[in-house]
């Protein structure tokens, strides 16, 4: 397979709509995961690709040739559903052949790719084993190693590491990435966990409410969010508000309530307009004296959480919240209670319309 | 005087088929957010059961406030209780909820009202009073359940995964809220979770446990940088990379170990002679395109911006892989050559597992 697209999809459930005019586009070996909050239409996509569900409209293509007419075993996609989905009278070895097994391969192809599979889910030793006799983690390495055992062109992969234990979960990520890249899968997997997402694929599609907010890179999406909710769903953020008084090449001057005047990188505002200024705590910088330049705030630092590599600090800056964090060698400069300046850098801005609907309908997941 | 909060003195608890509590000792000072993790099944579950007097203990004993309590039914020991499933009355509004605890013991309308308000202000619940439970995000519902739970009056806190129903990002605002609402009424919190980040982000001491026993207790600060075991430090910060090596001598209060052919400095307890293995946290594993004295040479295998740090896998020319962390502000490719330096002052070498390094650091 050189490449899937996903074309205008639209499905609806009663008066729920569950996917409103869906596309994209995967080529072959790489990595996309679908990320979005509960109900954002993540599984129904991913059930259209498969098979399992019509949808109202649009199209599946596999270089360019519609699959909407073939059935499930007919598109030669491997899906994983979330929860449990071995058989559970079949031991490891079975369920992992299963797959290799309906396509007709010969016993000794079967038995290769068993092998291999479970080799590097790293439960070989486990191949007698029924479902029941494993933890929760194993058997879904058991169901990770059957879709990858199946030789399908395409993974669909549905939470796929939600019912580990969460440390578990965290080394899995990777090992779940590498062995798609060496295997040359293409795969497409379902997470609500923007952090999961970033660690797995090599583009991230941010769904909600049946839409498609987003479709990039890690970075791209981090680092430039397309919108107040994809801003804040992928990770921390200080929210403040204001309005433009200045607008000029390229450059805001923003009134921030309560704070006083900051100078942002911005385009297409007009002078009046009200916006939402967000920082991730990362973009923020400390120091106990105030350095030239502008967007220095005054505030006070109510809380220091040591978290390892990072330290968040919790801050209080013109009667508002706000949280920094930076790396703990850094942190150590600064004490509870203590004055500090904020510096919020211009390029660092994420600006956004401020929401039609209001800010926390705007930010809900 | 500063009397010990809660205590518990060699507790034990059998299942069935599995210890749960092995000769378990625990102090929490008064007024102390204290947190309790492990991975699934080894027993921290169990500990706030028995704290909460929800599970009785086979042996030891649990006093509360200097007081023994094994005797005492839950309702008795003065303990505000949350878990990971939300427990509020569906039919009642918001306010019903919060008051239902003193209304029922029959207190004043006067108290029972400043109570009330006293509470959802302080949980941030005052423009939802009159909110059905059903209309609330879930974020919104756990800070009731946890209003309801506290208008009993109790100055103990205990919290069994609160914040595991939650979104990520509800669930990191409400582990904010839960420290400056613990210290800001000043009460003791215990408080379970099975995610390391979040315990660091709340507590002021955190125990680790494992297989039913308690294995470190220490500050965030004192869990990261001394870590007991090389279970700890792959637990606390979630990855962690381990290399073998071999002591090879001793010098201004730092063992050198011999890593692959270097001789290396770092913290340790062991012997010349003796196998260890060094524990290097991927953070203080640098990366750099040029090479420099002590430096070793790799591929790297995989990237993945992670937002505040960038996640690199490195293979080394003999073959070993680390794990390297890097500020976002720079970036290498994959597949391409790189130094790689380890801090070797943040490594801490134990003594080499007699069960095996894979054993000694599992999950379990």
């Amino acid at each position: 397979m050189r490449e899937l697209a996903i074309v205008n999809l639209t499905k609806r459930f009663g008066r729920v709509r569950a996917l409103a005019g869906v596309s994209f586009k995967v080529r072959g070996g790489e990595y996309v995961a679908v990320t979005g909050p509960v109900g954002a239409g993540k599984t129904t996509l991913l059930k259209v690709i498969a098979g399992l569900l019509e949808p109202d409209s649009g199209d599946v293509l596999v270089d360019g040739q519609s699959v909407l007419g073939l059935a499930p075993e007919e598109r030669n996609f491997s899906y994983m559903p979330s929860g449990q989905s071995l058989f559970p009278h079949m031991t490891v070895y079975d369920n992992v052949a299963y797959g290799p097994r309906a396509r007709g391969l010969s016993e000794g192809e079967v038995a290769e790719r068993v092998r291999r599979a479970l080799e590097l889910v790293g439960l070989w030793h486990r191949r007698s084993s029924l479902p029941h006799e494993l933890s929760g983690g194993m058997r879904q390495r058991v169901a990770l190693a059957r879709a990858l055992a199946s030789g399908a062109d395409l993974l669909l992969l549905d939470e796929p590491l939600s019912a580990l234990d969460l440390l578990l979960n965290i080394e899995l990520r990777h090992e779940l990435r590498r062995l798609a890249k060496s295997l040359g899968l293409t795969v497409i997997h379902v997470t609500h966990n923007f952090e999961e997402a970033m660690a797995v694929a090599d583009r991230i599609l941010v769904l909600r409410s049946g839409v498609v907010q987003q479709y990039g890179t890690p970075e791209e999406v981090y680092m430039r969010p397309a919108n107040l909710f994809v801003a804040s769903f992928s990770g921390d953020l200080n929210v403040l508000e204001g309005s433009v008084v200045a607008a000029r090449d390229g450059c805001l001057v923003v009134e921030l309530n309560g704070l006083g005047e900051l100078l942002v990188e911005g385009h297409g505002f007009q002078v009046g307009e009200r916006v939402v200024v967000a920082y991730r705590p990362e973009a923020l910088l400390l120091s106990r004296e105030q350095l030239s330049g502008p967007n220095a705030f005054p505030g006070r630092v109510v809380e220091l959480r040591f978290l390892g590599p990072l330290t968040t600090v919790e801050l209080e800056v013109g009667g508002a919240a706000v949280v920094a964090r930076l790396p703990s060698h850094e942190a150590s400069a600064f004490r509870r209670s203590e004055p500090v300046y904020v510096h919020m850098p211009p390029g660092r801005a994420l600006v956004y319309p401020y929401p039609r609907a209001g800010l926390a309908k705007a930010l809900a997941v | 005087m500063n009397m010990p909060e809660v205590e518990l003195s060699h507790v034990s608890k059998r299942y069935e088929d599995a210890v749960a509590l092995d000769d378990v000792s625990l102090r929490v000072a008064d007024g102390e957010y204290f947190c309790v993790i492990g991975p699934s099944g080894s027993g921290k579950s169990t500990l706030l059961k028995v704290v909460a007097g929800i599970v009785r203990q086979d042996e030891g004993h649990v006093y509360i406030g200097g007081e023994l309590v094994d005797d005492l039914p839950v309702e008795e020991r003065g303990v505000a209780l949350m878990f990971q499933e939300i427990y509020l009355f569906p039919h009642m509004d918001v306010w019903e909820n919060v008051t239902y605890s003193p209304s029922v013991r029959g207190a004043e309308p006067e108290v029972v009202r400043r109570i009330g308000l006293e509470l959802t202000d302080a949980l941030g619940l005052a423009l939802d009073r009159r909110a059905m439970p059903g209309e609330l995000s879930l974020g919104a519902q756990q800070r009731v359940a946890l209003a309801r739970a506290l208008a009993s009056g109790a100055d103990l806190l205990l919290l069994d995964e609160p914040l595991g129903s939650l979104d990520p990002r509800s669930a990191v605002e409400l582990r904010r809220e839960l420290r400056r609402l613990a210290k800001g009424l000043r009460l003791t919190a215990i408080h379970v979770t099975h995610s390391q980040e979040e315990a660091m982000a709340v507590a002021d001491r955190i125990a680790v446990m494992r297989r039913g026993r308690v294995v470190q207790v220490g500050t965030p600060e004192e869990l990261y940088f001394r870590p007991a075991s090389p279970f700890v430090a792959r637990f606390i910060g979630g990855e962690c990379n381990f290399l073998e090596g071999t002591v090879v001598g001793e010098e201004g209060g730092l063992l050198v170990v011999d890593v692959g052919g270097l001789a290396v400095k770092c913290a340790a307890r062991g012997r010349v002679g003796r196998r260890v293995v060094v524990a290097v946290r991927p953070e203080f594993v640098e990366l750099s395109r040029v090479s420099s004295p002590g430096s070793w040479r790799g591929k790297v295998l995989d990237r993945s911006f992670m937002g505040s740090y960038v996640r690199y896998s490195v293979r080394l020319e003999c073959g070993v892989e680390l794990v390297a962390k890097s500020p976002p502000t720079e970036a290498f490719e994959v597949g391409g050559e790189i130094y790689l330096r380890v801090r070797w002052d943040r490594a801490i070498a134990f003594e080499y597992p007699k069960e095996g390094l894979s054993r000694a650091v599992a999950y379990e």
